[in-house]
């Protein structure tokens, strides 16, 4: 069963989300090429309004850089993986898969497996891209980095993204009329993405919101131990991320009725 | 062999929908009527395990059901409209662990459809291929809910052939009387989630009107319950394509707010 769901999964997936998945991909590489371009052709003729002696400022756009990098790859790839299974649960239950498999005698427990593995499987793929391209990008570009921001740019995406994959099972299956909520105006919304999306949004975000801050105190603090302890709290969220994901498996139950009722609330 | 449905109690988020059914099916064709919410889908779908009870037992001689003891035909047609009718087959049929599906393609004679996406199929040859699906790994019961809902003429009576030469339990759903005629062995009546009959087909007695046409020629045949059958299929031998089997004895069990 599981491995007949992974493979119609990844058809499932590529038939209705190719030309969404090839766009975001592309997206990625582009912003994961100009961040990494920008960090290593930083001089200090080139950078602007950073109110900081200029060759502080050039390490100081390369960590801030790096920093986005590393959370912005945590997006995409969270993205791509529950475009993967949410899509698939969503085109399962349009369909009516769930009710033959179900009637076939398909437990909760295989469905509850076969997802995740889908799940992790397309985290695994995008996760391996994300990685692949944005280090060789460093090393083609010849920046150097410190080794707090080097594990930022594997951890952050990966614990986000494998959080994130866990919550996609989690919302798909255990609360399916997410993916079709009144809105109360005779509309639906979507919530299912919107809640699954959010993590990796948050913490795109504060990293940001963060590493502006740091510039406009940058007379009271040192900004590069400032970015250098952002990069290790966001290490620790990783992390703190990371130690929920498991219970996932555990705490998934599945909402037959919701899953052979087309979603409709 | 022999199905034992003992005080199912079914129901979904806004109530319950079967209450303490109770009912022994055994080998042959039992057609389940009920007007619109009798609970005729919800029964179903209860034995196929789809929903689980809120209370009650269902055994096949007196053991749970297990995997592959049910092929199941819904209103939800689980088939991808993106893959083709193979791909279905494969999927299903690796999920039913059985390793070969050529013998049920065979059998139901839908060998051009395979490489077709099932998006591109009529409903009729879309039905076919969820009771393909169904047939994977013979099942020992078979629960229909409505299969030849939609469907024209044609495809409505090669459904009914095929029920007819399935082995083992068969629970067909419908809630058009006269299909009862063609297809049954037993009939079991729905009412707002209660048995109201279940016998055989004799056993509702009365007499049964069937009309039938041949080109601009209309007949009006009055015959006995146990007689239809046999009438229909004369009929049939001359020509003549039945439109109408109307019981008046099915239809006041079935009561007034039946359409």
């Amino acid at each position: 069963m599981i491995r007949a769901y992974l493979r119609r999964a990844w058809r499932v997936g590529r038939a209705y989300y190719f030309a969404t998945i090839i766009i975001m991909l592309v997206v990625m590489a582009f912003t994961i090429a100009f961040m990494v371009y920008g960090a290593s052709s930083a001089t200090p003729e080139s950078v602007h309004g950073v109110n900081l002696p200029p060759n502080l400022a050039v390490i100081f756009t390369k960590y801030m850089l790096t920093l986005f990098v590393s959370t912005l790859i945590a997006m995409f790839v969270s993205v791509l993986s529950s475009i993967i299974v949410l899509g698939t649960i969503q085109a399962d239950m349009q369909n009516g898969v769930f009710e033959i498999l179900f009637g076939n005698g398909v437990s909760d427990g295989e469905l509850i497996r076969a997802l995740f593995i889908v799940g992790f499987s397309a985290f695994a793929v995008f996760f391996v891209i994300a990685e692949v391209l944005v280090m060789a990008m460093f090393i083609v570009t010849h920046v150097s980095l410190p080794y707090v921001l080097i594990i930022d740019i594997i951890l952050v995406p990966l614990s986000t993204g494998l959080f994130t994959t866990g919550l996609s099972v989690f919302v798909g299956l255990t609360k399916p009329k997410y993916f079709r909520i009144s809105t109360g105006i005779g509309s639906t919304q979507n919530l299912a993405f919107t809640v699954v999306a959010l993590p990796s949004l948050v913490i795109l975000m504060i990293t940001i919101i963060a590493s502006l801050s740091i510039i406009g105190v940058s007379s009271i603090i040192n900004p590069i131990m400032a970015l250098q302890s952002l990069g290790n709290a966001l290490i620790i969220a990783s992390m703190v991320m990371l130690t929920p994901t498991p219970l996932f498996i555990t705490m998934t139950h599945v909402d037959r009725v919701g899953l052979v009722s087309k979603g409709v609330v | 062999m022999e199905l034992m449905v003992k005080d199912l109690v079914v129901g979904y988020r806004d109530g319950v929908v079967i209450d303490g059914f109770n009912a022994v099916f055994s080998e042959g064709r039992t057609v389940v009527l009920g007007p619109n919410g009798s609970g005729k889908t919800t029964l179903l779908r209860a034995i196929a395990g789809v929903l689980k009870p809120l209370r009650g037992s269902i055994t096949l001689d007196g053991k749970p059901l297990g995997k592959g003891d049910v092929g199941y035909v819904s209103h939800a047609s689980g088939l991808d409209p993106n893959m083709s009718v193979r791909e279905n087959l494969e999927f299903y049929a690796e999920v039913k662990g059985v390793e070969d599906f050529r013998d049920v393609v065979d059998k139901l004679g839908i060998d051009d459809l395979l490489n077709i996406k099932v998006g591109k199929l009529s409903n009729g040859q879309r039905r076919l291929v969820e009771i393909a699906v169904a047939m994977l790994g013979k099942p020992r019961i078979y629960l229909l809910d409505e299969p030849t809902d939609g469907l024209d003429v044609f495809f409505a009576r090669r459904v009914r052939e095929i029920v007819k030469s399935l082995g083992g339990i068969v629970i067909y759903t419908s809630h058009v009387p006269s299909e009862v005629f063609e297809v049954a062995d037993s009939i079991l009546v729905l009412k707002s989630g209660r048995m109201v009959f279940y016998g055989d087909i004799a056993e509702v007695g009365g007499a049964v009107k069937v009309v039938a046409r041949r080109e601009r020629e209309t007949l009006i045949i009055e015959t006995n319950i146990d007689e239809v059958p046999r009438t229909i299929e004369d009929l049939r031998h001359r020509g003549y394509e039945v439109l109408e089997v109307r019981s008046t004895a099915i239809e006041d069990l079935l009561g007034e707010d039946h359409d």
